[in-house]
């Protein structure tokens, strides 16, 4: 990996043709990304090393990422995207937790449970109610430890994720379960939801298994996911699903194959350097150069970028070095 | 005794909370302004709550290039607001920059009936009154209930929105009572424009400055809420502490203030550039710490028409309002 | 030392440094040269942000003191400055604008006396305060290590604790106040317990100021001289000692005024205090330009304050600006070669032997024009726009001059265009060697540099080079801060690209030219974007931005660079004195350093006066003009201007370097 700056140098210093302000535009991002490096993005797992020079190391993999770029619209384009990436950090989970926790169940808890929040009583009988919840990650990417940890909610001892549960129980050892624990209320989390397609999956299994209120929360879910569960729950068509999304990221965030309403003037432009990245790195990836299932989210979590992020981002090739390389450590069961 | 794990934080969406106080008449305070949100609570409000002797503040800037416009759009808020309210409300006038003492009598007036169950919607108010608003009301013995109501828009302004910052000074009503030479701990809630508080915190070298970063929502908050943060302080050491608070969620953001300011005696200034229930909490936090806590503000002199556009609305498609029981049958809740 | 650390990290140029910091930092080349700080009479600093104002007044902190003593470096005074001790009020940090928060409440007609006394009292009990807390501190610091014992002496024992009891008591300043208090701990408490009342009252805990205090309200600088006195009298102080009392961010009056319509009122007050000129105490106010020329009338008499006689001035801003000729005394080159070694050795790197030229070691020498149309060349194709109808002997002349000195070669294109060449046709010429007697007019070369260089960049399609000891230092326009956020940028363009194995291996770096142009468009922005900060922001950096494009484009597409002074504009001085919005704007820009205004001496028949201006020079590389002030600028007039601030010159547009659109300009100014 080469040790200067070159690219990103050559953006800072050099007048170009037409556009009057790219250099002192490239000159005031630099800054801003080596601030979100600093406090951000050195948090990327995948890339994670002890330094002392964290905003260098980052700007270092921003200069072999703009390297693969021909076309020189399209690196100046890649390089101005990042301002729109969402990074969520440890910091970010740790509040998504808290919010799941505090905003979405312990409200419902209080309206199933019919608890009058202004009596004396009120916290007692929701620690019972508490206790009596069964917190569950649908895949193994939500750390549902941590969550507890931060929560510091009991949980139950045993914490499968129900996409891998539907292939190995069965909803008399399901209930079976449930009646030993005094479980009465299923709560399903998600770190991030894409399209929705596994969700949908692990959903339909609770909701056959699972005999008794169910609560959803995707922390972090892109609007076509939001949609798709919706539409799911309604065809279950089961009253005791309930869903509370923490953070829906709506269709103006991503970067879709067609433009949408409210999104910001940079896209049309980026869909380009997107199409040119793809071509560049030689895979063949479902969604194309816009990530699975096309949905285009800007988004790259600490512990791994999601496969819905344009892999622009994230892909390794021989012929590509992404800003977020992507960690393939889970098993992707086939879509 | 309750553990801090099932502690319970009245707050919630109005049709959550409200029911649960049991209070069967409220008093309005509200705004009519230029914002497009000015008018969801009392719309919210009129359909299912008894509500009477409500109040309507009006709050001018002062006369610049937009005032024309912006009096027409609020004239059109003000008659919806009557509207609903069937006209049970009295009509304030006020300045923005008016003194102090202007605004306390006029809150001493609104708040003046006694067992008064109060409603203030501070959607469209500027903070620089309605947090001295809310600290009066908190004091004042006849107030018996205060809830505090808030509705976002759809979204804010790219770039600029407001204009002709004032220097950074305390806010009326939170200046520090005793001044000394100790450290100072500064604690900024982020948000979208700096105004004049860059130069501030450059001056005044804060050593260890603490943010509080609204977070969640995300988009397209994170991007400007980061960039502003790098603008006020494109330097911040590593381990700066950088507190990530749902955006709306008040009782959260006291919570961690106050454990921060009960750390040492050391002077407190808070500069509260965030979401309003954010600085909500520093107003609710500052009695405790009056002595050595001041509020800093650079208020602005202009805001654009286009400040906010529409009203945040929930998956149900009506207004999000968000509201905070502070005050219950003379019981002070925070 | 931390290699990889900027050591312009911390840009301080305020007095918040703690004492020992600020020893090691503080450059005493700007303090040689206000003796007047030291001596008797009443002192106002002026200095735009960033001058070095704050870090000046600190200087008589006792605590700072007590650093220098300890430390063992010289005290920065005139070798035989007299005894003092200090106190101080910050009127913004002591938020002094809380006494104006209550007027409403009181009759129309009694407000504005009301307000004056009230400020009057509380600037005096604060002043009393800090003055008490100075002379304990030092007692206490004396008893530890005899700390400046021999200069100035605090003799705090009970007996002349007693003795200040008395004094104090028996003055008639306090109207009663301090009657009941016995011992100097009483006096301590109920002074402190005043300033807390008023505090409380003001932040609306109270609804009524307490009548002993509403009664007993003192006259501004009558209770600190007594109590000044007192303290000489009573043996606590030796009889010479003398007392200032320091007034710090005067300014924040000039807002307080504007913003709650109590004009005057605040500034005329302390105005007073300086006509007392009784010697008990002298005051050294702190102020930015603007808030202090403006009104010296003094409240309650009419009469006005006299320079010379109430009080004398440094001005930082002229004191470096004027004194350009090092034989003069000091030079901003001076001041800030001494900050940069300062800071340099305080991060621990080993300046040894390049402590006289460090500026040079690290930064170079600054290129010459001629060395920097070779860089913008870099082996293109010509720019130069050479007309048809010009003899073949020229073109090919200028060609080959191109290829090894682009800048000549720019030069003798320019001088073909200019009028009298044109109308002796001499691009037809085919004696090259006659025709090239241009070479020697030197000062018309001198003139013309700058602008031909900017020609050829802008044409070759290069961003202009600023680099070197020389730029650096005009670039800062005589401001210690502009200088600080110049090395900070440099010094990080430096670092973020340079290798862990070559940083472990540097002493003291050289600083590449291209690092350092990266650096100072990286301070030029930054020095644009503060535009927005202060007084009238927002207008001011729309005009300043609608000026510097004007500017830029001016010189860009004056082909024959006739007008190669360009670089600034200047209208008449009895327009500059109507009052109108932009006569408003221009002096808000002045006040706040973005333009730099001096007279001139017109060079047009009418022989009117002018006065012109000329941009902050860092911000130039933003905007793309020469820093460098010559010739003649572009007059103009206020017609002009205004036009210019609404946005309808074509090629005055603002930048655009966010993604969202800026203001419409003609908004703006309606």
């Amino acid at each position: 990996m080469a040790s200067t700056l070159e690219i990103i140098e050559k953006l800072q210093r050099e007048q170009h043709p037409t556009d009057d302000n790219r250099a002192l535009r490239a000159n005031k991002l630099r800054g801003q990304y080596e601030t979100l490096a600093t406090h951000l993005f050195h948090q990327f797992e995948p890339t994670k090393k002890v330094s002392h020079r964290i905003s260098r190391d980052f700007m270092i993999r921003l200069e072999a990422w703009l390297a693969g770029f021909k076309d020189e619209e399209d690196r100046w384009i890649a390089f101005r995207s990042i301002e729109y990436m969402f990074f969520v950090g440890q910091q970010e989970f740790e509040e998504l937790y808290r919010c799941a926790f505090e905003h979405k169940i312990k409200p419902w808890l209080i309206d199933i449970a019919e608890i009058d929040i202004f009596s004396t009583d009120a916290a007692e009988r929701l620690d019972e109610e508490l206790k009596a919840t069964w917190p569950c990650p649908i895949t193994d990417s939500l750390r549902i430890n941590g969550f507890l940890h931060i929560t510091g909610l009991d949980g139950q001892s045993i914490r499968p994720d129900w996409l891998s549960l539907k292939e190995l129980a069965t909803a008399e050892k399901i209930n079976a379960y449930k009646v030993k624990k005094g479980i009465k209320y299923l709560i399903l989390l998600e770190d991030f939801v894409g399209s929705g397609g596994q969700l949908c999956r692990a959903l339909k299994f609770a909701s056959e298994s699972f005999d008794g209120p169910i609560l959803v929360i995707p922390l972090i879910i892109c609007a076509p996911g939001d949609r798709a569960i919706r539409k799911k729950i309604d065809e279950l068509g089961n009253k005791n699903i309930h869903y509370q999304p923490v953070s829906v990221l709506s269709d103006s965030c991503l970067i879709t194959e067609h433009p949408n309403t409210g999104e910001p003037s940079l896209f049309p432009k980026l869909r380009a350097a997107l199409k040119a990245g793809y071509e560049t790195m030689n895979i063949a990836l479902e969604g194309e150069e816009f990530g699975w299932k096309k949905v285009g989210s800007l988004v790259v979590m600490y512990s791994n970028c999601p496969n819905n992020t344009p892999p622009i981002y994230h892909q390794i090739s021989k012929t590509w070095n992404p800003l977020f390389p992507r960690s393939e450590r889970e098993f992707k069961a086939p879509q | 005794m309750t553990s801090p794990q099932s502690k319970i934080n009245p707050w919630g969406s109005a049709e959550w909370l409200l029911p649960k106080i049991g209070v069967t008449e409220w008093q309005g305070i509200f705004c009519a302004s230029f914002e497009p949100r000015c008018t969801a609570v009392a719309e919210w409000l009129s359909k299912n709550s008894n509500i009477n002797n409500n109040f309507c503040l009006r709050i001018s800037d002062p006369e610049n290039r937009f005032t024309d416009t912006i009096n027409k759009i609020t004239d059109v808020h003000e008659n919806t607001i009557k509207k609903h309210l069937g006209n049970r409300v009295e009509i304030i006038n006020a300045d923005l920059l008016a003194e102090a003492g202007v605004w306390y009598k006029t809150i001493n007036e609104i708040a003046s009936t006694p067992s008064a169950s109060l409603i203030l919607d501070i959607s469209a108010l500027p903070k620089r009154f309605f947090l001295f608003a809310i600290k009066r009301l908190m004091k004042l013995p006849n107030v018996k209930d205060l809830v505090i109501c808030y509705t976002r828009p759809e979204g804010y302004k790219e770039g600029q929105f407001t204009e002709d910052a004032e220097p950074p000074a305390a806010l009326p009503g939170f200046s520090r009572i005793e001044q000394n030479e100790s450290d100072s701990t500064v604690i900024i809630s982020v948000g979208y424009m700096a105004f004049n508080l860059a130069e501030l915190l450059e001056q005044n070298k804060i050593k260890f400055p603490k943010f509080i970063f609204p977070f969640p929502p995300s988009s397209p908050g994170f991007r400007r809420s980061w960039k502003l943060l790098h603008e006020l302080a494109p330097n911040i050491e590593r381990q700066t502490e950088i507190k990530r608070i749902h955006a709306m969620d008040m009782f959260a953001v006291l919570d961690w203030i106050r454990s921060i300011c009960r750390e040492n005696t050391h002077n407190i200034d808070f500069i509260p550039l965030g979401p309003k229930p954010h600085a909500l909490a520093m107003a609710l936090a500052f009695p405790e710490f009056e002595d050595r806590a001041e509020i800093l503000y650079s208020q602005p002199r202009l805001y654009h028409p286009n400040y906010s556009h529409g009203i945040l609305k929930n998956s149900s498609g009506t207004p999000e309002i968000t509201s905070y029981c502070l005050k219950r049958n003379y019981i002070n809740l925070i | 030392m931390n290699r990889f650390d900027n050591p312009f990290h911390d840009l301080w140029v305020t007095e918040i440094l703690a004492p020992d910091e600020f020893v090691k930092m503080f450059s005493p080349v700007v303090a040689s040269h206000s003796e007047d700080l030291f001596g008797t009479g009443n002192v106002v600093i002026k200095g735009r942000q960033g001058s070095g104002k704050s870090m000046l007044l600190s200087l008589l902190n006792t605590k700072t003191r007590v650093a220098y003593a300890r430390s063992g470096a010289k005290y920065p005074a005139p070798a035989s400055y007299k005894s003092f001790i200090s106190a101080g009020i910050h009127l913004i940090r002591d938020n002094a604008r809380i006494v104006a928060s209550r007027l409403s409440e009181l009759p129309q007609e009694k407000r504005k006396d009301w307000a004056a006394t009230t400020f009057a009292d509380y600037v005096n009990y604060i002043l009393i305060q800090d003055l008490i807390a100075n002379i304990k501190y030092l007692a206490k610091e004396q008893t530890l290590d005899n700390v400046l014992k021999s200069e100035l002496p605090i003799n705090w024992t009970s007996q002349n604790q007693e003795n200040l009891t008395k004094y104090i008591k028996t003055s008639s300043a306090w109207y009663g106040y301090l009657d009941d208090c016995n011992t100097f701990d009483d006096i301590e408490k109920k002074i402190n317990n005043r300033i807390t009342e008023y505090r409380k009252f003001f932040n609306f805990n109270n609804d009524h100021l307490a009548s002993q205090v509403e009664s007993t309200k003192t006259d501004i600088g009558e209770p600190t001289a007594v109590f000044a006195d007192a303290l000489r009298q009573s043996g606590v102080i030796s009889p010479q000692t003398l007392v200032y009392l320091r007034i710090d961010q005067h300014e924040e009056l000039y807002e307080l005024e504007k913003s709650s319509g109590n004009s005057r009122i605040f500034r005329q007050v302390i105005n007073r205090a300086l006509a007392m000129r009784d010697g008990r105490v002298a005051y050294r106010v702190g102020t930015r330009h603007y808030a202090w020329s403006s009104d010296v009338t003094i409240w309650g008499s009419g009469a006005h304050l006299e320079n010379m006689r109430d009080y004398s001035i440094i001005d930082i801003d002229e004191i470096l600006r004027r004194h350009e000729n090092p034989a003069l005394g000091i030079s901003f080159s001076d001041f800030a070669a001494d900050v940069f070694s300062r800071r340099l050795a305080a991060y621990g790197f080993d300046i040894g032997s390049h402590k006289e030229n460090l500026l040079k070691s690290i930064f170079g020498k600054t290129l010459t024009p001629a060395e920097r149309a070779r860089v913008y060349f870099k082996e293109k194709p010509s720019v130069l726009n050479i007309p048809d109808d010009w003899s073949s002997e020229w073109k090919k002349t200028l060609e080959r001059l191109w290829l090894t000195d682009p800048l000549d070669a720019k030069l003798s294109e320019v001088w073909l265009r200019q009028k009298k060449q044109q109308r002796e046709k001499v691009y037809l010429s085919k004696d090259m060697d006659a025709a090239l007697s241009w070479k020697g007019r030197r000062y018309w070369i001198k003139e013309r540099n700058e602008a031909a260089l900017i020609q050829i960049a802008g044409d070759a399609k290069e961003m202009l080079i600023w680099s070197g000891e020389r730029h650096i230092l005009d670039l800062s326009g005589w401001n210690i801060l502009a200088f600080m956020t110049i090395c900070r940028a440099i010094w990080a363009a430096w670092l973020r690209s340079t290798p862990d194995e070559e940083l472990q291996k540097t002493h003291l770096p050289s600083i590449s030219m291209d690092k350092q142009v990266i650096g100072i468009y990286e301070a030029s922005r930054i020095w644009a974007e503060k535009l927005r900060e202060g007084a009238d922001g927002d207008k001011r950096y729309a005009f300043i931005n609608s000026l510097g494009a004007w500017i830029s484009s001016t010189i860009r597409n004056d082909r024959a660079l006739s007008y190669p002074g360009h670089t600034g504009f200047s209208i008449f001085k009895k327009d500059f004195d109507l009052p109108t919005p932009l006569t408003s704007l221009l002096k808000s820009c002045r006040d706040q350093g973005d333009l730099i205004e001096s007279e001139h001496t017109t060079k047009s028949n009418d022989g009117l006066p002018r006065i012109k201006w000329y941009l902050n020079p860092l911000l130039c590389p933003y905007f793309r003009i020469p820093h460098i002030r010559t010739k003649e600028p572009i007059y103009t007039n206020l017609i002009e201007l205004n036009e210019i601030l609404a946005g309808n010159i074509s090629n005055a547009k603002p930048k655009k370097i966010d993604d969202y659109e800026p203001p419409i300009q003609s908004e703006l100014f309606q």
